[in-house]
């Protein structure tokens, strides 16, 4: 993965773009996108609880890595969205999976050792596709590109919706 | 905001239990169905690969070959720096736009952030209310939001 700051950055930067013609998509929104935009690395939770001592204590194969599919993104989409208010729930589903989709577009971008990228489709199908090898994990480049999007989109989200500026004014955003 | 219907946090609990069932299936099945699948792999995919590798061989396991890149220490702190970081940023606005209520374990939104539009799903305004129209029932032209007593928050929490 490239580094959690380079997901959330181009996490805010498509949902604040987006902002522009999607009248509803207040900060509040934003912020479930740039969750969305993390999920798929809960398999990070392997260096918490490695998967073998998983393994070790419960007898069967365990794989964080599950999260990193299709199929585990998307239950942990669900989950997310299962906490919303009904009202809220179909918006809410949309901008996180917006930054869940975004996560795997630029982990599919990232060297990797084996020349392949890992079975984003799973459990659909084990296909990996030839890695493009655009950028390591601890490059410092695919932060500073995400932080300039996310900058040049909020400034011209301001200059075309000032009023939206206001509400997001806030100390986090 | 949520109801605090009975039925719908039960509905929401159970939603919630099949949704961790189907993850750890999901854990356990990746678990067994990949470790084979990945060794199969290795050998084509090293042969794929262009990028400069560090290659060692595991002792013990014959032909087995681990490939990865290397990483000086500074790069590994700075990739988990600043992760840490992002963590933290997407944590303050999450608990600015958003808080769990025990209660219904709902994820409920603060106070609106927004006037220009409804936020909710639901269909436009009641006509009945012309006043009220283009905004949903926590607008602006509410301008007293929950309070602490009732479940919601003091006016100073509103879009911190």
């Amino acid at each position: 993965m490239p580094d959690w700051l380079t997901h959330v950055l181009v996490g805010y930067a498509l949902a604040t773009a987006l902002s522009v013609r999607l009248a509803w998509l207040s900060p509040r929104y934003v912020t479930l996108a740039m969750v969305g935009a993390l999920l798929p690395d809960l398999t990070k939770l392997k260096l918490l609880v490695p998967a073998e001592a998983v393994t070790a204590t419960l007898g069967v194969p365990f794989d964080w890595m599950a999260f990193h599919t299709l199929a585990g993104t998307l239950v942990a989409v669900l989950f997310v969205a299962a906490l919303v208010p009904a009202e809220y729930r179909r918006r809410a589903l949309l901008v996180l999976a917006l930054g869940a989709t975004s996560h795997h577009a630029l982990d599919l971008l990232l060297v990797q050792p084996s020349g392949l990228t890992y079975p984003v489709l799973w459990p659909l199908t084990d296909f990996r596709a030839p890695s493009v090898d655009l950028y390591l994990s601890s490059d410092r480049e695919p932060a500073l590109v995400a932080a300039t999007l996310a900058l040049l989109v909020r400034y011209a989200r301001d200059r075309v919706d000032p009023a939206h500026s206001l509400p997001e004014a806030d100390a986090s955003g | 905001m949520a109801s605090s219907d009975p039925g719908a946090l039960a509905l929401r609990l159970s939603t919630l239990l099949v949704l961790t069932a189907i993850t750890i299936g999901l854990l356990v099945w990746y678990g067994s169905h990949t470790a084979s699948a990945a060794l199969a792999a290795l050998p084509a995919a090293a042969a794929a690969s262009s990028a400069s590798l560090a290659a060692a061989t595991v002792p013990g396991a014959g032909d087995l070959v681990v490939l990865a890149h290397h990483r000086e220490p500074w790069e590994a702190q700075y990739m988990y720096g600043v992760s840490a970081l992002a963590g933290c940023w997407v944590l303050a606005r999450l608990a600015s736009h958003w808080r769990l209520d025990p209660r219904t374990l709902a994820l409920e939104p603060r106070a609106d952030d927004d006037t220009r539009a409804p936020e909710r799903d639901a269909p436009a305004p009641d006509p009945s209310q012309p006043d009220r129209a283009g905004t949903s029932d926590e607008r602006v032209d509410e301008p007293a939001p929950r309070t602490v007593a009732d479940g919601g928050l003091p006016t100073e929490d509103r879009d911190a």
